[in-house]
């Protein structure tokens, strides 16, 4: 196993042998490297300030769903820790390749591309992909280096530095559809000087076990756990947008610019209508965006004239662009998710940015042709789409507005903290700032009660299956035994439930201790105060849980 | 005569599949049974809401409904060899 170190000052590539049984990997090795590489002082976009990128402790293998790509640094949205990871088939690939994590410091004054395959690493000119957008680059990249390679991408927004861009991942379609998406990892490769990283695994055999029958074993029973999970069925059927009408009922659909919970056109937006659309246009539901995929959520979504839009239509991009927007139609949701993914940006971020512009008279609600221009000033550059671009906290203080939902400087997604109060708990502390995917809490939403213990345990967990690589989506962060007996058996040390709490529980201690060195610190941890004031139709839900209990969340 | 056929319309009964989910398989007929799938023989004619109605789910409680293959609603109506899925609310995305 190696990581590869990369100079960007020298262009000099060192791949120095990573010792086999430390057992971190993903969001783990992010925040290990951070730790010792990283000055939580430095800019976020300054040449020392590491990029990171890792894949899971289980990536290459044929543990389901296990090539969830970590990629992280010092966020330029949060100023603290930040992790984003994504599908795609890049994972699986340096999994393969044996390569534990890509860390790149330095600043190269031409973009470049980083190379790797089973016989070299090498950084290489970037040449005329500079500048392009993300679908036309990957394009560019497989007529340069074949069609089998995986790309790793910054679009124009990542060049750009700007505090909300996304890495891309390629998608089994070869599509850069698959985005690690919050906190502005795109301008921390950007920083950098790196553009793309090209990865090819053709050829290479899968992970070979230490314990090659106990391994087969625990994949066995994790597969098994997936497919007869009935979530399975649900998200395969339906996507993520499933949550479009389950959020919209209890009133947690963020609409018009988090100001209720429910939005009453939600049905041009819900699961039917899309299947309903991808049935007359030819898109379809049900793919899988990274090899060994058994839920396969994502949709591929056609216009009317049955061309392709986009791929990985997502609740929360429906939501945020959609619902957050006042626009009630999946065709302009998805024209903003491909000039999205085209351009390398959040678009949970976008939709929050977007939406409090209404406040200043910038934006009315349901103008879809106001929302596309603001995103095209972005691609272009102008100075009022690099505010929007860099997240909506500094779009809110250029313009003097007060009510901004962000947590730690970034955006709050699509499930509401108002009225489902044990998430809300997880954006106030989790160290990435207001993220969904930091810690699930579902159970008693509208109640405050013993919300602290649950997201604090949700956290901990949810920490500990971003360093193994397996997609939230196989549902196993409940069942942490299945996990740990595949860890175990891959990598032949004992490694139980226990060690996979305690490896949650370290991430989320060094993600802190970072932030508090940042100078985010204890009292960052709360949701904006008009929360608590501000009753959200249609429960009339407040957020309610006491901040002396929030502030004991990280005693464990 | 009229009134022999109406009765009989109205007695007619169908079968579809139920499946209730995680924290709702409490509300299956025979809970105790294993499995969260079940036969349930109702009137016709039936919505979403009838099936909901006979297994005393709360209407309010959150909740998702899988119709088929689709996402249901309460006032969908039901044919014989439906399958009507409920599950509480999930997130993600």
């Amino acid at each position: 196993m190696s990581i590869l170190k990369i100079d960007m000052n020298k262009k000099e590539v060192v791949k120095e042998v990573f010792p086999k049984n430390k057992l971190v990997g993903g969001r783990a090795m992010i925040d290990y490297l951070l730790t010792e590489y990283g000055s939580p002082t430095a800019h976020p976009l300054s040449p020392e300030a590491p990029f990171i990128a890792a894949p899971g402790l289980l990536a290459g293998t044929s543990a389901p769903q296990s090539g969830r790509m970590s990629f992280g640094g010092k966020s330029p949205l949060t100023g603290g820790i930040k992790e984003a990871n994504s599908g795609g088939t890049a994972g699986d690939m340096l999994g393969r390749l044996g390569i534990r994590a890509i860390k790149v410091q330095g600043k190269s004054d031409q973009w470049q591309v980083l190379k790797i395959n089973a016989e070299e690493t090498v950084l290489e000119p970037a040449g005329d992909i500079v500048g392009m957008e993300n679908y036309a680059a990957c394009e560019k990249l497989r007529q340069r280096y074949g069609k089998k390679v995986s790309v790793i991408i910054i679009g124009p927004a990542g060049e750009m530095k700007l505090a909300n861009s996304t890495v891309a991942v390629t998608d089994p379609e070869d599509r850069p559809a698959r985005h690690a998406g919050r906190g502005g990892v795109g301008a921390i490769m950007g920083s950098k000087g790196l553009k793309a990283i090209v990865v090819d695994s053709t050829g290479v055999h899968s992970r070979k076990a230490a314990n090659p029958d106990a391994f087969k074993q625990a994949v066995k029973t994790a597969v098994e756990t997936i497919q007869n999970n009935p979530l399975r069925q649900v998200f395969n059927s339906l996507g993520t947008n499933v949550c479009i009408d389950a959020d919209g009922d209890r009133g947690s659909l963020p609409t018009r610019n988090h100001r209720h919970g429910a939005f009453e056109k939600r049905k041009g937006l819900c699961s039917n209508t899309m299947i309903e659309l991808n049935n007359a246009r030819g898109g379809s539901m049900g793919n899988a965006c990274m090899p060994g995929c058994i839920v396969r959520c994502s949709p591929i979504f056609h216009d009317a004239d049955g061309n392709h839009v986009t791929s990985a239509l997502e609740y929360e991009t429906i939501a945020m662009l959609g619902a957050n927007l006042g626009i009630d139609d999946l065709d302009p949701v998805a024209r903003m998710d491909r000039r999205c993914d085209e351009l390398g940006l959040d678009t949970i971020e976008v939709g929050c940015a977007i939406g409090v512009l209404n406040d200043v008279g910038l934006f009315e609600f349901g103008d879809v042709a106001k929302a596309e221009s603001y995103i095209e000033e972005i691609a272009q550059g102008t100075p009022m789409g690099r505010i929007i671009g860099s997240g909506v906290t500094q779009t809110a203080k250029v313009f003097g507005i007060d009510r901004i939902p962000a947590v730690k400087g970034q955006g709050i997604p699509a499930h509401c903290a108002r009225s489902l109060k044990g998430w809300g708990v997880t954006y106030a502390t989790s160290p990435q700032g207001a993220d969904h995917t930091a810690g699930v809490v579902e159970d008693d939403p509208l109640n405050p009660v013993g919300q602290v213990e649950r997201s604090r345990m949700s956290q901990i967990y949810t920490a500990a299956l971003d360093a193994t690589g397996l997609c939230m989506f196989t549902f196993l962060a409940g069942t942490p035994d299945i996990i740990a007996s595949m860890v175990a058996a891959l990598y032949g040390v004992p490694w139980t439930t226990a060690d996979f709490e305690e490896l949650g529980k370290e991430m989320l201690r060094q993600e802190r201790a970072f932030n508090i060195k940042a100078g985010i610190g204890p009292e960052a941890d709360g949701l904006p105060d008009w929360m608590r004031t501000e009753p959200l139709p249609p429960t009339g839900a407040v957020f309610d849980v006491p901040q002396e209990e929030i502030d004991q969340l990280f005693n464990f | 005569m009229q009134q022999d056929e109406s009765l009989g319309r109205i007695n007619a009964t169908m079968q579809i599949e139920i499946k209730l989910l995680t924290g709702l398989k409490r509300y299956l007929p025979d809970p105790d049974l294993t499995g969260t799938v079940r036969t349930l023989e109702i009137a016709e004619p039936a919505t979403v809401k009838t099936v909901l109605e006979k297994l005393n789910i709360p209407l309010d409680m959150p909740k998702v409904i899988m119709l088929n293959d689709r996402q249901g609603a309460l006032d969908d109506p039901i044919a014989s060899g439906d399958r009507v899925t409920v599950f509480p609310p999930v997130g993600g995305g």
